[in-house]
Order: structure tokens, then C-alpha cells, then sequence
């Protein structure tokens, strides 16, 4: 039996208590969320059929994986001249592959576009609260800590249904329920840079509250809440599939992961999985590689 | 697949072993009924018709064709009207009356026997127009009959409370016959007698013992408790929003019902209906996909029984919302429109071309001539026609294409609206889509009639006639059309009905009805796409479907 070395106490407690880092995980939510970033501003111009263009073969299956090959090898030598529906077709016959591909172009635009407004939100909001000690700052963190105190999906649903189902409410409505977290974040770093020396010294030569927030407080403030973006574009990706799944986002035949999986989870009893599946596969990635950017980026600012 | 594994779970404990016997049967729907009142606010619900049509029973029907269709659904032959609460019956074209006969020996399921009390209490609850949809009025007011006029809606209290009383026009004559007049020779009185859903009667003992004070009619007891009438079954329990239990009428005057119990159970999901179905938990559901059913087809011990009724998908263009005023306009769409493709993609071919705006398969039905065929060039030459070449000039109706269908319906509707907004998309016709609630989608287009550019499968004329639909659909306002969604309002349509509807001689009548059958479709007023199958995918041991116009399965038919 091998036995565990007992830790060492040269090393700070700090870092015991921290996963190793894994380079290529990294690298490969690196290049997997750029290459989303990419088909978000791109794929509409690369993909082999138009996402919202039906073909006239509904519910097509994909081409088995031992197919697979010889079809790419096909396109190669140029003996394949139409394009191949890599991931079959949906019951209304659009090409999963050219939606999946092209989905990006909401779910990303409207998770990174969120989370910008959240973030522009929150930061200042976040600023003011921490430097600011009054009633009114304390009235506008417990309406923050009301925001967050309600179930984030349920609330997203009864703000689009409000503000009716576009584009922008979803937008709109995600900002407003991810505010909370980044005003509560820069908050409390707020509060932290505030007992540094550099404030003290900057108020020591007269420095004015405002101008010491501005300058010397906000930008060694905003750390956590860039950090915590990451992650918050990874979950506003979720939302908005979830939205779309119930109903409630993006409307149809926009292409859309989470309106993909909604659209073909009934026919998944009858073996018809495809439908469902790569839309599924490129949200776990999608929000995955967000997640392992997050954590890079919490280990580098906190290093 | 975790919530059909969750539904199963739910269904093993509420389903006793015991009862996946011969004599039971458990049928999984969309929804269970909301209400049960003819006249209440959830009749416009299929599935809440699907239990009233188990409880109510009508004065007549239609006899059974020699023989089934291929999927051995026995149809009704239009022109045998038989008699089920009536024994016979008999008219007096000179004094515009109806004989009526009824029959002797029924008994309801409190036990209590079937006179023309019953049938009196029907009418004059009937005329009292106290419930949330005054349907049973309307379609004895279609019918002319004598009493049944508008003014029961007065505002004027003393001429309705005049009106909503039972005059001369029904007369009970004997516990056993009963006359009714009507006010001028309308041959959709028999037509109108045989919807169950609006003209099935009560049984009046039982319903007056529930009546109170302040609901003299019983509406609130005939909506949320009980239906009490003649029918083949008996409510034996109801959870609204969850399942509705039936037991075999034991006085059922054509003999018991084979299958004594029956339960229908709410189970949204289709895919979770079909894992049930596998499982052989349930042996009967309904409201699948065409795809779904498609598939069904193909699994061992299951059957999908299904025919072409009179369920229809039609376009529905608002004469009120420019540019669908525009008859070449609306021409243009007829001819850009994808058959085919909607029959292929969206109904796996189990749907045909419908060539007019009332079903293939009743009586009257003319199918145009000549007929809309996807021609991409002559749409769009008739889109120039209409001043818009190449769609030039629709951009500033761009909210007015937003093609809108029920969002509950995606999985059905999806594929369809998808080859159709392609369609028009390719003609310079600027079509987006906009899936909009159930409840919503209702309003506009019953209350509000302000859908301007629409799909719809739902609407059908359960009256076997063509006039039943003119009066239905077509006619203006002004001229009694209580559902002209599209807001057609043409005085030459509106005179050949008056002239029609009173019109004796079945083949001048059917002559009028033919021609405006072709101002009809020449103007578009519904763009009819294609008629497609009713269908309920079932355990292939159950045997006995029937189609009834009210595409509601009636149970009592069932059998293993």
C-alpha cells in the first residue's frame, strides 16, 4: 500500500487547498469556445445548408459512423458533390449539423450581451454600495438580495412573458437577474480596497470620496466580477436554452440549441435522438469551456 | 425519458393490477376535461367533448357504411340518420313541425327514465342562454326553430326574460312524443340533432335536484361534477387536470358497454403517451405527431387506426388587415403554397389536398375548379398582378405576415408552418412565425377575430352539412356567421344563404351551396391546405373504432 506523504507545511495553505491546473483541458475550452465565439459571428456564412431552409427529407438520420469515413473521403476527391446532412435532419427536414452550428449566433450573442449588461449594471452599482455607506445603498442591496432571493429560471420566464418573447427581453431579463451577483461582488472587494493603505493615502492628500472610487477603488475592484463573467456566460447559456425548451425564449425556426432539444425530445422514444443530442453535446461543451476559462481566470487572480 | 419513466410510476401505483383486465381501459390524452356543461366555457376543447360525448346521449345519429375504411374504422353514412333517444320521427312540411318519438325503456344512470320532460328541460335550459357559450341556442337557432331567436340576448330585461321562455315551439304532446316548429322549411334541424355535444339531453330529475337558488340550471354542477343524461357511461370519478374515470352505464338501453371501465389520464408529454402505450400500461392514445404515428405503426402489438374525417388545415387571411384584402394577393398565396410538401413533411402523407372549404367527405362538398397547385410563376405573376412584384412594397406589412399558429401545437405544426413560410419566403412573400399561446390564439380568433395571418387545424363543422358551415364560418356578421374569422363580408354570399337555407328542394339547395363554395375559394376566404387523418394509436387488441363527426372516440364502441 503506497503512503500518502503528509503534506508538507512549506506549502501555504492557500494552494493545498487548490486543483491542479490541466493545460489542455484549458487549451481545449480555449479553442472550443472561440471556435463557438467564431461560428457565433461566422456560421451563417460556412455551414453546408441554410439552417432555416428545409430539405425535403424530414427525421434523416446521420450517417452511421462507419460511413463516415469513406463520405469524407468522398468530399475530398470531389466525388460527393451534394452536401451531406453530417447530423441528419430534424422533422421539419432543416440540417441539425447548420443549426447546431449556427446556434451560437443567439445563444452566445444573448448570454455575452446579458452578461455586458449585467456587468455595466453591477459594477457601478457595486461601487457605490461598497464606498457609499447610506440607507439608500442599503435599500438597493436588500432589492439586490430580493432579485437574487427568487429562482433565476422562474423569474427569467415571468420577465419575457411580461415584456413578450424577443430577443432582447431575454437579454433584457437575464441582465436584470444577473446584476445582483456582480453588485454584491464588487461590493464587497469594494469594501476590502477600502481598508488598503493606497485609499488611506490618497484621502491623506485630499483626494475627494468620489475621485478615490473612481480612480484608485473600481479598478482593483473588478477582479471577481470579470472572473465571475465566465461563468455567468456559461449559465446565461443554459437560461436561454432552458427559455427556448419551455417555450418561453427564442422563437421558432431561429436556430437555437435549447429550441432544438425541445423540438425533437418527443421523438426521442422513438429512436429518433439526433434532433436532441448534438444540441445537447454542443451546450455541456459550450458551457464547459466557459467553466474551465472561469477557473483559469480565478487561479491567475488569485495567484 | 426520466419523466415517462416517472409517469409509469405514477400510473403503476393508480392502476390496480386487477384492472389491466378485458374490462378495462386506460387512455391517455393531452388533457382531461376542463368542464363538462354543453354550454360551458371549455366546449371548444376536444378533450373535454371527448367526455361528454360518454355521457350525453343524442336524439339521433348516423347508421355505420357496409363497410370500414382500410384501417378498419367503421364511418357513418350521412344519409341514414338513425334514431337513438328517438324512436322516429316525422315533418310536416305544411306546418313546418317535427314528430318526434321517443323512445321507451331508456334509463339514464341515476335510473331515472327518459320522457319528454327530459327533452322539454333540454330546450328551454337551452333557451335560457345562462351558460358561458350559448351553444345548444345557436344551433337550434340555426335550425329555425320556433322560440329560438336573438332576442333572448336583449338588452332590454323584459323582451329577454320574454324570449327564454319555452313558447308554442316545442310542445310536449305525451310523456313519449313531442313537436317542435320550426319558423321556416330549414332542413338542418336533423343535422343539428344529431351533435351530441349541443344537443345531447339531460336527464332534467337529476339535474334539478343539483339545481340551487342562484343556479336555477345547474350549470355549475353540470360543468364541475356531473353530466347527468342517457349516455353509455357513468362519471364514476373526475380530477380535473388529471384524469377522468367512466363506468359502463348498467341501463344503457343498447346494451351494456363491452368495456365496463374506463379511465382517461392526463399525460402532456407525447413521448411519455408512447412509452405508456409500449409498456402496455394504456392501451389507447391519442394527439400524436404524424411522425409519431408513423412510427407506431411499426411496433409490434400496437396499431394506429385512423381516417379522413373532416379535420382540416386551412390558412386563415383577415379581410380587415391589409394587404390580405387584396384578392390577388390572396390568390398568389393559393398558388405559392407546398402541397406536397406540407402533405410529405408535415403529415408523413397521411393528409390529402383539400379542394374546398368544407370536408371532402360530407355531403354538398364541390371541389374547385380550377384547382391551387404549387406554381411558384403564376404566384408570382399574380403577386405582380396584385402590385407587389417580387413582394416589393409588402415590407411595411411585415407584421401583418407574422404567420401565427398554437405554440402548444410546435411538434405538429412545426414542420408545417416551416415548409409554408419557405414556400412564400421563395416568392418574395415575407413570412415570419409566431407561435402564440392556446388561450391567446382563441381569443383572437373567436372573440377578437383580429388574426390576420393564421394556421388552423382545429376548426371543423361537426353539423354534416355544407350550409351548417356557410352559417358557421362564411356569412357576415350581420348575417348570424358566429365564427367569420377572416371577416368576410360579402352581400351576394349573405343572399344565396338566406335563399339556401330556406330552400326545400335538396338539389337547387345543393345548387346555391356549390356556388358559394366557388365564391369561396375564388376569393380565398379560407386558403384550405390539405385534409388530414384523425388518428388514435392503440393496443392492436382493441377493436371497434367508429368515426363520428365529432371526432371524439366514442368508448361505448370499443371493444377487445
Amino acid at each position: 500500500m503506497t503512503q500518502v506523504p503528509p503534506l508538507s507545511a512549506a506549502v501555504p495553505a492557500r494552494r493545498r487547498s487548490r486543483r491542479p491546473a490541466i493545460p489542455w483541458l484549458l487549451g481545449f475550452a480555449v479553442v472550443f469556445a472561440g471556435g463557438a465565439i467564431f461560428m457565433a459571428a461566422f456560421g451563417g456564412y460556412v455551414v453546408p445548408f441554410d439552417p432555416t431552409d428545409s430539405a425535403f427529407m424530414p427525421s434523416m438520420p446521420p450517417p452511421a459512423l462507419s460511413e463516415v469515413p469513406g463520405l469524407l473521403w468522398s468530399l475530398v476527391t470531389g466525388s460527393q458533390t451534394e452536401p451531406i446532412h453530417w447530423f441528419g435532419t430534424d422533422s421539419s427536414g432543416f440540417d441539425v449539423f447548420s443549426r447546431v452550428l449556427c446556434a451560437p449566433r443567439i445563444d452566445l450573442s444573448i448570454a455575452l450581451a446579458s452578461n455586458a449588461f449585467a456587468l455595466l449594471i453591477g459594477i457601478p452599482f457595486g461601487l457605490i454600495a461598497g464606498s457609499f455607506r447610506n440607507p439608500l445603498t442599503e435599500l438597493m442591496m436588500r432589492v439586490s438580495d430580493v432579485l437574487q432571493s427568487f429562482p433565476v429560471f422562474i423569474s427569467a420566464m415571468i420577465l419575457v412573458a411580461l415584456g413578450g418573447q424577443s430577443i432582447i427581453n431575454v437579454i433584457l431579463a437575464l441582465s436584470l437577474l444577473y446584476a445582483p451577483i456582480y453588485v454584491r461582488l464588487t461590493r464587497t472587494e469594494v469594501l476590502t480596497q477600502k481598508s488598503k493603505g493606497m485609499v488611506e493615502a490618497s484621502r491623506a492628500i485630499g483626494q475627494s470620496e468620489l475621485n478615490i472610487a473612481i480612480k484608485h477603488i473600481l479598478p482593483n475592484s473588478m477582479g471577481p466580477a470579470l472572473v465571475q463573467s465566465s461563468v455567468t456566460i456559461g449559465f446565461a447559456i443554459l437560461l436561454t436554452a432552458g427559455l427556448s425548451f419551455v417555450g418561453a425564449g427564442v422563437r421558432p425556426p431561429t436556430p437555437e440549441w435549447g429550441l432544438m432539444i425541445a423540438t425533437g425530445a418527443n421523438d426521442i422514444v422513438l429512436g429518433q435522438w439526433w434532433t436532441s443530442v448534438f444540441p445537447g453535446i454542443a451546450i455541456s461543451l459550450t458551457v464547459f469551456s466557459f467553466a474551465v476559462i472561469g477557473d483559469a481566470l480565478e487561479r491567475r487572480y488569485n495567484r | 425519458m426520466a419523466l415517462a419513466a416517472g409517469a409509469m410510476l405514477g400510473l403503476t401505483a393508480f392502476l390496480p393490477a386487477a384492472e389491466a383486465a378485458d374490462s378495462s381501459l386506460l387512455f391517455l390524452a393531452e388533457d382531461v376535461p376542463s368542464g363538462l356543461d354543453p354550454d360551458g366555457p371549455s366546449i371548444a376543447i376536444p378533450t373535454t367533448q371527448l367526455g361528454m360525448v360518454q355521457l350525453l346521449e343524442p336524439l339521433i345519429a348516423y347508421a355505420d357504411k357496409a363497410s370500414p375504411n382500410e384501417d378498419g374504422v367503421k364511418m357513418p353514412d350521412f344519409s341514414k340518420p338513425v334514431g337513438r333517444l328517438l324512436e322516429s320521427w316525422s315533418y310536416d312540411p305544411g306546418t313546418l313541425t317535427w314528430t318526434l318519438k321517443l323512445r321507451h325503456g331508456v334509463k339514464s344512470c341515476a335510473g331515472n327514465e327518459f320522457t319528454a320532460d327530459d327533452l322539454l328541460y333540454t330546450y328551454a335550459r337551452a333557451l335560457n342562454v345562462g351558460g358561458a357559450v350559448p351553444n345548444a341556442w345557436f344551433l337550434l337557432n340555426m335550425a329555425s326553430v320556433k322560440g329560438f331567436s336573438t332576442d333572448v340576448f336583449s338588452s332590454d330585461p323584459e323582451v329577454a326574460k320574454k324570449a327564454k321562455t319555452l313558447g308554442d315551439g316545442v310542445r310536449k304532446v305525451d310523456d313519449y312524443t313531442v313537436e317542435v316548429t320550426q319558423t321556416e322549411p330549414n332542413p338542418l334541424f336533423l343535422v343539428n340533432i344529431a351533435v351530441t355535444i349541443s344537443q345531447g339531453v339531460f336527464d332534467s330529475k337529476a339535474m334539478k335536484e343539483h339545481a340551487t337558488a342562484d343556479d336555477p340550471w345547474s350549470y355549475n354542477y353540470a360543468n364541475n361534477v356531473n353530466l347527468p343524461s342517457f349516455g353509455p357511461y357513468c362519471l364514476e370519478s373526475w380530477t380535473k387536470n388529471s384524469e377522468i374515470r367512466f363506468k359502463a352505464n348498467p341501463n344503457y338501453y343498447r346494451g351494456k358497454a363491452p368495456i365496463e371501465h374506463v379511465i382517461i389520464k392526463k399525460v402532456p408529454q407525447g413521448g411519455n403517451r408512447i412509452s405508456i402505450l409500449r409498456s402496455g400500461q394504456a392501451q389507447l392514445i391519442q394527439g400524436m405527431t404524424p411522425n409519431q404515428y408513423d412510427s407506431i405503426r411499426k411496433m409490434p402489438g400496437l396499431s394506429v387506426s385512423g381516417v379522413y374525417g373532416n379535420e382540416g388545415l386551412f390558412v386563415v387571411m383577415n379581410f380587415k388587415n391589409p394587404p390580405f384584402d387584396n384578392i390577388k394577393l390572396r390568390q398568389a398565396i393559393a398558388y405559392a403554397m407546398p402541397y406536397d410538401r406540407v402533405i410529405q413533411v408535415g403529415y408523413g402523407g397521411q393528409a390529402k389536398k383539400w379542394e374546398s372549404v368544407v370536408p371532402s367527405t360530407y355531403p354538398g362538398f364541390v371541389a374547385h375548379e380550377p384547382p391551387y397547385t404549387y406554381d411558384p410563376e403564376k404566384a408570382k405573376q399574380l403577386l405582380a398582378e396584385a402590385g407587389y412584384p417580387g413582394g416589393k412594397g409588402l415590407e411595411k406589412y411585415a407584421d401583418q405576415f407574422k404567420l401565427t399558429y398554437v405554440s402548444e401545437k410546435e411538434t405538429t405544426l412545426g414542420p408545417v408552418v416551416n415548409q409554408i413560410r419557405s414556400a412564400l419566403a421563395a416568392v418574395g412573400l415575407p413570412v415570419t412565425l409566431d407561435p402564440i399561446p392556446q388561450a391567446q390564439y382563441g381569443d383572437r380568433q373567436i372573440v377578437k377575430k383580429d388574426l390576420a395571418f393564421a394556421i388552423n387545424d382545429q376548426e371543423k363543422p361537426i353539423g354534416v352539412d355544407t350550409g351548417y358551415a356557410m352559417q358557421l364560418f362564411f356569412v357576415s356578421k350581420a348575417a348570424g356567421g358566429i365564427n367569420n374569422m377572416v371577416n368576410y363580408d360579402n352581400p351576394k354570399l349573405d343572399a344565396m344563404w338566406a335563399k339556401a337555407r330556406v330552400e326545400p328542394d335538396t338539389a337547387k339547395r345543393d345548387e346555391i351551396l356549390a356556388q358559394m363554395q366557388n365564391i369561396l375559394m375564388r376569393d380565398v376566404v379560407w386558403l384550405p391546405v390539405v385534409e388530414f387523418k384523425t388518428q388514435w394509436a392503440h393496443s392492436d387488441k382493441l377493436k371497434g373504432f367508429t368515426w363520428n363527426p365529432g371526432n371524439s372516440l366514442l368508448l361505448y364502441d370499443l371493444h377487445y
